[in-house]
């Protein structure tokens, strides 16, 4: 036995035999998947899983306003031409988004505390008559509920469309709240979970499910699947744009700095011109986000940070999430926060022409 | 530090080409069946692992932004699929020993059987930290857990090592172990 165990390791790791590499199969996997994502994630949030179904059907002809959605037994389908992706929108971003919904929109109520809304997603585009959102803790509760307008479902069908026929799959709940048909997959939500949703919506109002649900939205710009968003919104600054940005963003940041570049926000995108194939969604037209986030000279305020952090060049992560915020014109603020629980977050202030970085107390992070 | 490929093969499946992107993928799938035969210690599973892997590399390639972020990328994405692996086909399988080259190399066989003895959140941190070279810190962000959990499994680790090289009476593998422990 040699003495050096990693020596040992990687040799004994060298010498096993290497199948070939199945690229045949890799490649026809990748494409099927590719053209179920294309969508984004309405494959998996606007349709709750649901079974996609061919455009060109022919079945119940009950299309209306671009959306139409099959129940029969304990499968569904869907159908979705253009719909709207928000991720971790913010409350005035959902206010407008349902302003023009085609059916009294309530939303789930009564959802265990501590739970987040992580997507909401409407189609079609400017007059949803489908919404769909998701939900998450960190005790596990994770699942999503589609709100329908009645007039787009055909609830009893006597069976899913044929031809081009989507993916099967069930057990799912639908229920009736005032003018609308809520869906949601048996996943995620415990029992007792779902019925004290069903109860609580039943007496909900509109307005009241809208307020409750906009506590379980970000009050800060969140970029990428962020695990720090509690800790980023207990320091926020009270004036100004605050934008969280996320491991994923972070390892942007030294490219867009070459470029010049602002941090986009990505948020919230538009799907167009969906067409189905084999009954998967295979191609849609997106947009690409224009809206900034962060702006240039903010990018290069949170590069700085991240040099004078001991973030060295060439490494992969800063085990962090950064917060970032200009509380006026000669200066950034940029909050370094780890991944780690036990580490403290660090603010600091960043000059907005010489870019010198300056630490602060960490009293100073707490409002 | 190019681990899975070169740069320049990375930076060209960047942009989206087809070709470039497979020829990615075969240069890769050495490595990721190795690491993921490695952490499972089951042929049969890794080539699941691997091909799954090498699918994600495929399809998601043009969502890595930089070349210099491939090779973390990578990292988390075969270990994770490992795991995904390994969870849903607990027993069974072939077990390394059968299908190595080196099932009559004495090292080697050593090497597979003191791994065995890991649970796989020990071996998972094992595995990075002494055949990857991987830094505990970047292992805490590939594996999402925090850099103390690390510490701790792979002073554990350490310690059940320690106990299997005992029993070889491998007294310059201890030595090794503990450099090893203060170095990191």
């Amino acid at each position: 036995m040699g003495s050096d165990f990693s020596a040992m390791g990687r040799s004994a790791r060298a010498l096993i035999a290497v199948p070939d590499v199945p690229l045949d199969s890799i490649r026809s996997r990748s494409h099927a998947a590719r053209a179920r994502s294309r969508m984004g994630t309405f494959g998996a949030c606007a349709a709750l899983a649901l079974a996609a179904v061919g455009a060109g059907t022919g079945v119940g002809a009950k299309i209306y306003n671009e959306v139409h959605v099959w129940l029969s037994g304990g499968q569904s389908a869907v159908l979705i031409h253009s719909g709207v992706l928000m991720r971790h929108p913010m409350g005035s971003e959902l206010r407008d988004a349902i302003a023009g919904a085609t059916f009294p929109v309530v939303f789930p109520v009564g959802v265990p505390a501590g739970t987040r809304v992580d997507m909401v997603t409407l189609a079609p585009i400017g007059h949803p008559s489908s919404i769909t959102i998701s939900y998450q803790n960190a005790a596990g509760f994770k699942t999503s509920f589609a709100l329908l307008d009645p007039a787009v479902v055909s609830a009893d069908a006597a069976q899913l469309p044929t031809g081009s026929v989507g993916i099967a799959v069930g057990p799912f709940e639908h229920w009736r709240v005032g003018g609308e048909i809520v869906l949601t997959r048996n996943t995620g939500v415990s029992l007792a979970d779902l019925n004290r949703i069903k109860a609580a919506m039943s007496t909900a109002s509109p307005g009241d499910s809208l307020a409750l649900t906009e506590t379980m939205l970000p009050t800060i710009t969140v970029l990428g699947g962020t695990v720090r968003l509690g800790i980023a919104e207990h320091n926020r600054p009270a004036n100004g744009r605050s934008v969280l940005v996320d491991e994923n963003f972070i390892r942007t940041i030294p490219a867009l700095v070459k470029r010049g570049a602002p941090l986009l926000d990505s948020r919230i995108g538009t799907i167009t011109n969906i067409t189905y194939k084999n009954g998967d969604i295979s191609t849609g037209v997106g947009r690409p986000p224009k809206d900034i986030a962060v702006s240039a000279g903010g990018v290069r305020a949170i590069y700085a940070v991240l040099r004078s952090s001991g973030v060295a060049r060439g490494r992969y992560f800063c085990g962090c999430e950064m917060l970032f915020n200009q509380p006026n014109r000669s200066t950034y603020w940029v909050w370094q926060i780890p991944m780690s629980a036990s580490s403290a977050v660090t603010k600091y202030s960043v000059d907005a022409k010489t870019f010198a970085v300056t630490r602060l107390t960490e009293g100073a992070t707490r409002r | 530090m190019a681990r899975w490929a070169p740069p320049e093969t990375v930076s060209a499946a960047l942009t989206g080409d087809e070709a470039a992107a497979e020829q990615l993928v075969r240069t890769v799938w050495p490595g990721c069946f190795r690491l993921a035969a490695t952490v499972i210690g089951d042929w049969s599973l890794a080539q699941d692992a691997a091909q799954e892997a090498c699918v994600i590399v495929h399809r998601k390639i043009r969502s890595v932004r930089t070349a210099g972020a491939f090779d973390a990328w990578l990292y988390r994405i075969v270990m994770r699929e490992s795991a995904r692996v390994r969870r849903r086909h607990a027993g069974g399988g072939q077990p390394m020993l059968e299908r190595s080259s080196a099932s009559d190399d004495t090292a080697a066989v050593d090497v597979w059987r003191a791994l065995a003895t890991l649970s796989p959140e020990l071996r998972d941190v094992t595995v990075l930290f002494y055949f990857d070279d991987l830094k505990s810190d970047d292992i805490a962000v590939i594996l999402r857990i925090a850099h103390p959990t690390v510490r701790t499994r792979l002073a554990r680790a350490r310690e059940r090592l320690r106990g299997l090289l005992d029993d070889y009476g491998d007294e310059p593998v201890r030595a090794h172990l503990e450099v090893k422990q203060h170095g990191f």
